[in-house]
């Protein structure tokens, strides 16, 4: 490197959406973060380093996709102004990365005409080159270089082909931008938002520019188009997109029996080795009661949140996410929710706070807003613990119409009830509140590809660890607190009632318990929601550490399930699956959705409205069924 | 009585783990985020924790 080069050297990767510029950054960092086969996977940007082969420590942004830097939503915004320096401790990149989807080279070509306006040094990486190949497509690469005056570099990001080629490539650049330039006169900054006379220029020279390249135009897809026929087929797939669903949560039930029942035998057995071998006294009731009732029993439910993420990670993979977005926009429209809202609300069955980020990629405020206030009615993986539990301890697993599970019935009753909530509540904020015109829909469909063994492997096993790690922390930690709350202080010597009723969590329980009788909740409960506001499974686990102190032995050894099963009615337990489907009994969501506004109002307006309809339908749904029931 | 101050530890490190976790935690993080914005971040920040960027850089031959 020449002796003015720029220290440790930033770049940007730039490009259309869902043209691979994460696995890129994950080819080059090392990094793992989240790629789909879908646009709007990200919507901020991620910092990761490499060395190059001559030492230069590089310091990699990968940015959201746009298909020019004149911005229309908050995330394309990110792109703009990293790349024009106007971020906030951010300097413009030393040099750009632009990322184009080889099968889709005119609007990759058309952000490079754009992005050399920004006067920094450009690489052009021509991803999906082996798609591109399959498919028929050709272009003279030393043709295209020449006449568009970039280097271009052919990359397939997802196999790490192309990527050493990359670095050099991206190292050649800075050394000879930084020997004509210092970093204190570097500025040759020309890009102004280009009118649409520009924008038409932009055109004709990428079309000139293929022409010369030789650009042989390749044939879309068979299979694509095959399947496309069927999926996007207005009664077909919206057929298909239910039955999916379905499929998708009676496998949720089913599939991960046995493993859930082997890890209740161990938590179970685990207990009663511990039973055996300590002496009676705190420590054992600590471990047995507080550590391996409550977090033993989050950690059931691990098969579970595999298998759904399992699913999730296909659909993803697959490309099928940008159709079901396809399929919801009329029935989103009707409700006056935009299209694009559909991977930000699909985004929210895993976590609802990624789901509240991915709407950033809406353009429209009103229509972003009423997004972000509906993304915590879709359930998401943290109320799987809670539907199972209940599910499994109040509904029998019978065989319905020969095919269906009863219990994965209920489960798929309840992810419905929320998105009818979801559109519900977006129709009346449309309608009254937050009123505006409708915007089409106007997204690229992916073509389809096989699912990556590799990919989902890896985000299945990063899933379990994040859940795992979580239990082994702060769920833990606070099973332990729950467990000092529920047996200190001891009871007094002519104690008549369970030792549970003297602690201060009885204490607690009981005093917020006339507030949450009317919908059917009792005092045990009401100290379970109380650490789940943090997080919602951690009210699970509270469940097991209250009722294994209070509960009777027997049904302490039969598990969790059977001990609510004796000490709730009916009613009580589906006002407590009702509570869940609204409740915000998630800290995290309502701070990024407070980022996401860059207010209180709406995180408030938000906290309020779910609580009052959850507590509105618990209501109804405890006194209905008592009605019925009795 | 050795069980009951084991106890005792047990509930004082969990209780200090969840006061690190969310307070101070949280003011170390924006502290360094104001000194040091352009450092790599440890996750996507996106709240849920689910991508991760390798805290050495990788090295290219």
């Amino acid at each position: 490197m020449s002796s003015n080069s720029f220290i440790n050297p930033r770049i940007a990767l730039v490009g259309n959406p869902n043209c691979g510029k994460t696995a890129l950054f994950n080819a080059l960092t090392g990094a793992r973060q989240k790629v789909a086969n879908y646009s709007g996977v990200t919507v901020e940007k991620k910092e990761g380093v490499f060395v190059g082969p001559q030492g230069t420590k590089v310091r990699v942004l990968d940015l959201p996709g746009t298909y020019s830097l004149r911005a229309r939503s908050p995330d394309e915004a990110v792109t703009r102004d990293i790349v024009l320096g106007k971020f906030v401790d951010e300097s413009v990149p030393d040099a750009i990365v632009c990322v184009a989807d080889a099968t889709n080279l005119h609007l990759g070509l058309r952000l490079v005409l754009e992005l050399k306006k920004v006067g920094k040094p450009i690489i052009l990486a021509l991803n999906m080159m082996d798609v591109a190949k399959k498919r028929g497509y050709d272009i003279d690469l030393n043709i295209l270089s020449k006449e568009i005056g970039v280097p271009v570099i052919p990359t397939i990001a997802i196999k790490k082909n192309g990527i050493n080629d990359l670095v050099v490539a991206v190292e050649k650049e800075i050394e000879k931008y930084s020997a004509e330039n210092t970093p204190n006169n570097n500025s040759n900054m020309q890009w102004k938002e280009p009118v649409a006379q520009e924008v038409r220029a932009y055109h004709k020279e990428v079309e000139r520019i293929l022409c010369a390249a030789h650009r042989k135009q390749g044939l879309a897809s068979e299979w694509t188009k095959k399947l496309d026929s069927i999926l996007l087929h207005p009664v077909l797939g919206i057929l298909t997109l239910f039955a999916i669903l379905f499929v998708v949560f009676q496998a949720v039930f089913i599939l991960p029996e046995y493993p859930k029942e082997l890890i209740e035998t161990g938590m179970a057995s685990l207990q009663a080795w511990i039973g055996h071998i300590m002496p009676d006294g705190a420590l054992k009731s600590l471990i047995n009661d507080g550590v391996i009732a409550g977090v033993g029993g989050v950690l059931v439910f691990v098969p579970q949140i595999i298998t759904l993420f399992f699913f999730i990670l296909l659909l993803e993979d697959s490309g099928y996410m940008a159709r079901a977005a396809f399929l919801m926009d009329k029935l989103m429209g009707g409700v006056g929710l935009h299209g694009k809202a559909f991977i930000p609300l699909l985004s929210s069955f895993a976590c609802a706070i990624p789901g509240i980020m991915s709407a950033r990629t809406i353009e429209n405020k009103n229509d972003r807003l009423i997004t972000i206030l509906i993304a915590p009615l879709m359930t998401c993986s943290a109320r799987l613990p809670v539907y199972t539990l209940i599910i499994a301890a109040f509904i029998p697993s019978v065989t319905l119409f020969g095919f269906a599970n009863s219990q994965g019935l209920v489960m798929f009753g309840l992810y419905v009830s929320g998105i009818l909530a979801g559109l519900i509540v977006a129709f009346i904020l449309k309608t009254f509140f937050l009123k505006g015109e409708l915007h089409p829909l106007l997204m690229e469909l992916p073509t389809y590809k096989l699912p990556r063994i590799k990919n989902v492997a890896l985000g299945l096993f990063e899933r379990s660890i994040i859940f795992i790690r979580r239990a082994g922390t702060i769920i833990l930690a606070l099973m332990v607190i729950i467990w000092f709350l529920s047996t200190y202080p001891a009871p007094p010597a002519n104690a008549t009632e369970p030792a549970i009723d003297y602690s201060f969590a009885g204490m607690i329980g009981k005093f917020f318990e006339p507030i949450l009788t009317p919908i059917g909740f009792n005092w045990q409960i009401a100290i379970a929601l109380i650490p789940g506001m943090a997080a919602r499974e951690v009210a699970v686990a509270a469940l097991g550490t209250v009722y294994s102190i209070s509960g009777n032995e027997e049904s302490v050894h039969q598990g969790l399930a059977s001990a609510i099963s004796h000490s709730w009615g009916l009613p009580t337990a589906l006002a407590f699956l009702t509570w869940y489907i609204f409740a915000p009994q998630c800290a995290s969501t309502l701070a990024v959705a407070k980022r996401e506004t860059n207010s209180w109002i709406w995180p408030t307006i938000m906290f309020t409205y779910l609580i009052g309809l959850a507590y509105f339908a618990a209501f109804v749904v405890f006194n209905v069924t008592k009605y019925f029931v009795g | 009585m050795s069980q009951q101050i084991i106890v005792y530890i047990i509930v004082l490190i969990a209780a200090v783990y969840l006061v690190y976790k969310w307070k101070i935690q949280k003011m170390i993080s924006k502290k360094l985020n104001k000194n040091e914005n352009k450092e790599p971040a440890s996750s996507c920040g996106s709240g849920c924790g689910s991508c991760s960027t390798p805290s050495k850089p990788k090295k290219f031959s």
